[in-house]
C-alpha cells in the first residue's frame, strides 16, 4: 500500500519511464482501478482532474466499473505535460483518508488555496496535492538517473540544459530544477515514512 | 440561480451526485483563475461523463 513500493519498482524501469507500468504498479499495490478519460477540459483552467465516484446508482460509476477517474483535456497539454499531469493524478490513489477531498467544505477550501495567494495554513487536501507532485517526480525520474544527472551537471555545467533533461525524462522543463533542490531526497523521504507511505 | 461552485459541490458530494471519496485537480496554465471557473470545468466534466462525451484512453508511453 505504499509509495515506497512504487518508488522501488520505478528504479528498474528504462528511460523514459512510461505511464503504463506506473499505473499498473499503483493498481497492484492499492487494488484500485484507474480509468483515464479525455474531455473538453480547458487547460487554461485545469490541466487534469482526479475523482473517485462511489454512488453505485450513478451512471458514471456504472460506466467506469467502479474505477477512479483521471480526467485529461483533449488539447493543450504537450506530451511531457500530459505524462506528468496524468501520473500526478494517478498518485491520488495513495492519498490518506485525511487528505481526500470528500466534502463540499473541503472542496471550497482546496479551490481557495489554488486561487488565492498567501494562505496561512495548508489544508490536508492541499498536502495531498503536494505529495502527489513529489510522488510523480519520484516515479518519472528514478533516483539512480537523478544521481547520474547531478554528476553530469557537475561535469558539463550549463551545457546540460533543463530542456535537454526534460526531453530525456519527458517531463515539463519547468520542473527540472526541482530534481536538483538540496531538499529533494528529504521530500522523498517524507513520503516513505509511516505517516506518508 | 445557484453558482457554479454550489452546483459542483452538489454534483460531486450530494446524495444524488457522484458522492466522490476524493477530488483533486492540477491547476491550469492561467494564473488568474477563480474558484467559479474551476467549478464550471467540474460541472462540464461531470455532464460530459454522464452523456458519454469522452474518450477512454490507455496511454502506454
Amino acid at each position: 500500500m505504499s509509495y515506497r513500493t512504487l518508488f522501488d519498482a520505478c528504479q528498474s524501469l528504462p528511460l523514459h519511464v512510461k505511464r503504463k507500468p506506473v499505473r499498473d504498479t499503483l493498481c497492484e499495490i492499492t487494488g484500485i482501478k484507474l480509468r483515464i478519460v479525455k474531455t473538453t477540459l480547458d487547460v487554461r483552467v485545469c490541466r487534469g482532474m482526479y475523482l473517485s465516484p462511489r454512488n453505485t446508482t450513478h451512471r458514471i460509476v456504472q460506466q467506469v466499473g467502479g474505477a477512479h477517474v483521471v480526467v485529461m483535456p483533449r488539447e493543450g497539454n504537450n506530451h511531457c505535460w500530459e505524462r506528468f499531469v496524468e501520473v500526478k493524478e494517478y498518485m491520488h490513489v495513495l492519498d490518506s483518508a485525511d487528505e481526500a477531498t470528500d466534502t463540499g467544505e473541503q472542496f471550497d477550501r482546496l479551490l481557495a488555496e489554488f486561487t488565492t495567494a498567501g494562505q496561512f495554513a495548508t489544508s490536508s487536501q492541499m498536502t495531498g496535492e503536494i505529495k502527489a507532485f513529489w510522488r510523480a517526480m519520484g516515479a518519472l525520474c528514478p533516483e539512480h538517473v537523478r544521481q547520474e544527472l547531478i554528476a553530469e551537471k557537475e561535469s558539463r555545467g550549463a551545457d546540460l540544459t533543463d530542456l535537454a533533461i526534460a526531453l530525456r525524462l519527458k517531463i515539463p522543463e519547468q520542473y527540472v530544477p526541482n530534481l536538483f533542490e538540496p531538499w529533494y531526497l528529504e521530500n522523498q523521504g517524507h513520503l516513505f515514512d509511516g505517516r506518508h507511505a | 440561480m445557484s453558482t457554479q461552485a454550489e452546483q459542483a459541490r452538489r454534483r460531486l458530494f450530494g446524495d444524488d451526485g457522484l458522492r466522490v471519496s476524493n477530488f483533486k485537480i492540477f491547476p491550469g496554465t492561467s494564473r488568474e483563475i477563480t474558484a467559479e471557473q474551476i467549478s464550471k470545468q467540474v460541472n462540464q466534466v461531470v455532464t460530459q461523463l454522464e452523456e458519454g462525451d469522452f474518450e477512454l484512453v490507455d496511454a502506454e508511453d
